[in-house]
């Protein structure tokens, strides 16, 4: 490959660029589904390709093609310095990208089990066993699990002289049920909806899971949920799943951190951010008890690597310290305009993508509440809500709602009557300034969110968000 | 994909990949596109980006067992790699019951002629896209503004063969362009969609966003609650998409989890929706992920619940079914789903669909719409780029965004009228052609800050 990635960088140089990039990307994944006792799919996928970005006349072009020969690695590269071209007609400032890199290095990602080596076969047995578990409940009408499990290869190579090989492993797998009476159906999912638990690592997360042993009680749950109230309209505290946690920190804290949001890059399709530059290193996010990093290192975590899609090493940078907010995730073009170095959270969905802002891990910090119970517990009236549902926040991550699967009364530190479809609604500097309880280090998770989307062509992204329960004061909460 | 295959030479490397196949039944798509976007943000091109790919999936059965594999490699040691693949997974399967058998060649029938796609959008000439984006850039500079947006255009070649005879191919091409233009207090927003490049004018866009954003300015907060509202096609295009996302197909049917009460008056009389592949007025997709024809399909007759979308799957689940050439590809939640929705106009200017409103808010579009209570298609969202306050039968004030949580079955039971003239715009594939609405109630329950 060194040779094919030389003859992109030799060609764009020849041809006028005064920066390029190659990556050469290998994606293999395998999913298993099962749905009410039938395999409903059996799948194995790969795609593999490259992307050549360059730099002409201080504006970036980028093309990408599926067939890695010599002559296509050439004509990629040509179309992209044309595109850059193009590109140089209508733009203002010339890009700037810092201090040069260049690093030569290889990164694995550390894992027990590696993920294909464990069977099809075995892996069927696991979910057909989940699945048995969850019909085994009256009423159930629908009965899905999965298991993904990935690797990807990537090389990048640069003008500056980059040459870096990695080779990132991740595994998911989840259960979910649907009961169904006249006045709705109900859903409860373990160990998170939306395509369930992820992280990076081996098939041990698989393992760890014990997706049937949660089978039976989430079904029983989901039957419960048909004849439960709607949840009642009120403001009151609100004690939050970890999961549900770490959702609200990717809408309303991951998001609007991203730089290339705050200076407009993304403002047609995903917005903007109420998060402008001059609120860097006084605006007050939260209460003090919020403090929050973008950690690419943190082990397992779904957005841990060794090294961003721009070559630029993975970092753990405070994003909010005491309740105030301190930085940005950057790349090297965004970092460049406020003087900074990019604190490596450049990433591209494929070979095929442009490598753009992404979350790594952004982690909420754990505090000193200790487990969901104990915070419970010191919970004298308000309500828990558990596993969300449905998302939705403005085009400057301010207002947002989330609609949950289940909901439970607290009363004089009890969890008492259950609700179904429960929302809660608000601002996001007010919501974390309303924290008062965050949980403890032995209870804090690093919850992997596989279906991140930005970007236009969009772009998924798998990231992670490192979470205990916490409890939010005066939040205003509905049924729907 | 940087050249056009054609349909013998991807129709003889698919029969070939069937040479390679063992099972009792085997299928296999090709997927070619080219697609090529430019970005721009702060009146300037920040992103400007071209992919060429292929993706050749493989299902493979042996009598009731299923299984599949996917490659983006076009030469045939990857085409029998990838056969065999979705062959040995087929063999680890358990037997489906419900699972008949792929489409034969008597699910399409008739003949079918189609226009070739305009080449100047297949082959998207990058300076074209830059053009445009610097004639939107333009004009809201000389406002005093800042434009956003996406030019976009796509190729693709799309090919199924099964081993019971079907073998479909079709080319085609379509060119998207949206800008949001902002002001220090408000934004506005532009769109088309096209077969044709030539067709966008990008001129008109600017001028819509340019327009609206100089109206947003300076917005005043309202109280959330119950307003009569006029949607506009933007926010009308959404809320379809979700709909025949949670309700328009087959499986929702069968898994009893959809708003569809077939043979009920479930939205107003003035509502007809149908979903047509075929439509020349639309971007045509004229075969589903199994290659089978797609048939018109009356989803919304006058208000009521007509009928739903079916694959070969879900068809064959109900006696006296057909197959209507919905496929997604896949099962999982999603099962068969209507791409190119028509929904049939109304006889109203926009200007007299505000005349007619003492009291009510005009809606430009919607924000991170998601399904809240899907099987009621209770969606919450946002309003953006353009929200305004009607009294007395006239514009008066932009007005600060705010969130809706609504059933959009009973937004569209609430229309008292539509729009004449339709926008075609995006569906989560192809394309739907709608008109703007004039809903008598629509419930907002919160407010942002601008």
């Amino acid at each position: 490959m060194r040779d094919l990635a030389n003859t992109a960088l030799d060609t764009a140089r020849q041809k006028g660029a005064t920066y390029a990039d190659i990556r050469f990307v290998t994606d293999r994944s395998r999913n298993v589904n099962v749905k009410n006792g039938k395999v409903e799919a059996l799948s194995n996928n790969e795609s593999q390709g490259f992307g050549v970005r360059v730099i002409v006349n201080g504006a970036w072009g980028f093309s990408s093609s599926s067939l890695v020969t010599r002559a296509e690695v050439e004509r990629v590269t040509a179309e992209a310095v044309q595109i850059a071209r193009a590109s140089a007609s209508v733009f203002r400032k010339p890009v700037q990208l810092g201090q040069p890199i260049s690093i030569q290095d290889r990164y694995v990602t550390p894992a027990e089990i590696d993920v294909f080596s464990v069977s099809l076969d075995d892996q069927i047995k696991i979910l057909l066993e989940a699945d048995a578990e969850m019909r085994r409940v009256e009423g159930i009408r629908v009965a899905n699990s999965s298991i993904s499990t990935q690797k990807t290869s990537k090389i990048f190579a640069s003008s500056e002289g980059s040459y870096i090989e990695q080779e990132l492993s991740e595994a998911g797998g989840g259960i979910e049920v649907f009961a169904v009476n006249e006045d709705g159906v109900q859903k409860r999912s373990y160990p998170n909806a939306f395509g369930g638990g992820w992280e990076t690592g081996g098939f041990e997360y698989i393992t760890r899971l014990n997706l049937p042993g949660q089978a039976q009680r989430i079904a029983q749950e989901a039957i419960q949920l048909l004849t439960a109230p709607v949840c009642p309209a009120n403001t009151t505290n609100l004690v939050l799943g970890s999961s549900q946690v770490a959702l609200q920190v990717h809408e309303s804290c991951g998001h609007p951190v991203e730089l290339d949001r705050v200076m407009g890059m993304e403002a047609s399709f995903a917005g903007t951010s109420f998060l402008t530059t001059e609120k860097q290193g006084n605006f007050r996010y939260g209460s003090d008890l919020v403090n929050v990093y973008a950690d690419a290192t943190v082990p397992r975590g779904l957005g841990t690597f060794g090294y961003d899609d721009e070559g630029v090493p993975a970092q753990r940078t405070p994003l909010i310290l005491n309740g105030i907010f301190k930085d940005y995730i950057t790349d090297r073009e965004t970092a460049a305009t406020l003087g900074q170095q990019s604190n490596g959270t450049s990433r591209a969905d494929g070979w095929n993508r442009i490598p753009m802002i992404r979350m790594t891990n952004i982690n909420l910090e754990p505090g000193d509440a200790g487990s969901l119970e104990d915070i419970i517990a010191a919970t004298n009236e308000g309500i828990y809500m558990d596993t969300n549902k449905s998302w939705s926040i403005d085009d400057k991550r301010l207002n947002f709602q989330f609609g949950l699967e289940a909901a439970w009364e607290i009363k004089n530190g009890r969890l008492g009557q259950l609700y179904r479809n429960p929302a809660y609604t608000g601002m996001t500097p007010k919501f974390w300034g309303s924290c008062d309880a965050i949980g403890s280090r032995d209870h804090w998770t690093v919850w992997g969110v596989p279906n991140c989307g930005k970007g236009e062509p969009m772009q998924g992204m798998h990231v992670g968000h490192g979470a205990a329960p916490a409890r939010f004061k005066n939040i205003k909460i509905f049924g729907a | 994909m940087s050249e056009i295959l054609g349909r013998d030479k991807i129709i003889k490397l698919l029969q070939h990949g069937l040479g390679f196949a063992t099972a009792d039944q085997t299928e296999i798509t090709f997927s070619g596109s080219r697609n090529s976007l430019t970005r721009f943000a702060n009146n300037y091109i920040h992103q400007n980006v071209n992919e060429s790919n292929t993706t050749i999936r493989v299902r493979s059965i042996f009598g009731q067992k299923i299984g599949s594999a996917s490659t983006n490699r076009l030469d045939l040691a990857a085409l029998k790699e990838t056969v065999a693949m979705a062959e040995q997974l087929a063999r680890l399967q358990v037997e489906d019951p419900e699972f008949k058998s792929l489409p034969g060649p008597d699910a399409n029938q008739g003949q079918f002629d189609y226009p070739d796609p305009d080449e100047s959008t297949y082959f998207s000439d990058p300076q074209l896209r830059a053009d445009g984006a610097g004639a939107v850039c333009r004009r809201a500079i000389e406002a005093g503004l800042t434009a956003a947006g996406a030019f976009e255009t796509q190729g693709n070649e799309d090919a199924v063969v099964n081993s019971l005879g079907i073998a479909s191919y079709y080319r085609g091409a379509s060119s998207h362009l949206n800008t949001v233009v902002m002001g220090e207090a408000g934004s506005g927003w532009g769109e088309r969609l096209s077969p044709r490049i030539g067709e966008i004018d990008y001129e008109a866009v600017a001028k819509e966003a340019v327009n609206k954003a100089l109206r947003s300015q300076a917005p005043i907060a309202l109280d959330p609650g119950e307003y009569e509202v006029i949607l506009e096609e933007y926010a009308v295009a959404e809320m379809l998409n979700y709909m025949s996302y949670l309700g328009f197909g087959a499986l929702a049917l069968q898994e009893e989890r959809t708003f569809m009460d077939l043979g009920k008056q479930i939205m107003s009389p003035l509502v007809s929706i149908y979903d047509d592949g075929r439509n020349p007025a639309g971007i045509i997709a004229p075969f589903d992920a199994e290659g089978v024809n797609r048939q018109r399909v009356d989803l919304i007759e006058r208000g009521v619940a007509k009928a739903v979308v079916y694959d070969s799957y879900t068809a064959s689940r109900e006696p006296g079914k057909r197959n209507t050439g919905h496929s997604s590809g896949e099962q999982g939640e999603t099962g068969p789903i209507a791409l190119n929705m028509v929904m049939e106009p109304g006889d109203k200017t926009k200007d007299e669909m505000i005349k007619s409103i003492k009291r009510g808010l005009w809606v430009t579009r919607f924000h991170y719409v998601n399904p809240l209570v899907a099987e009621k298609a209770i969606l919450t969202g946002m309003t953006r780029d353009g929200t305004f306050l009607i009294e007395n039968g006239e514009i008066t004030r932009p007005v600060k965004n705010f969130r809706f949580t609504q059933s959009a079955v009973e937004a569209l039971n609430e229309v008292v009228s539509l729009s004449r003239d339709r926008m075609l715009l995006p569906s989560f594939a192809f394309g739907n052609l709608v008109p703007a609405i004039h809903c008598r109630r629509f419930t907002f329950n919160s407010a942002t800050e601008f």
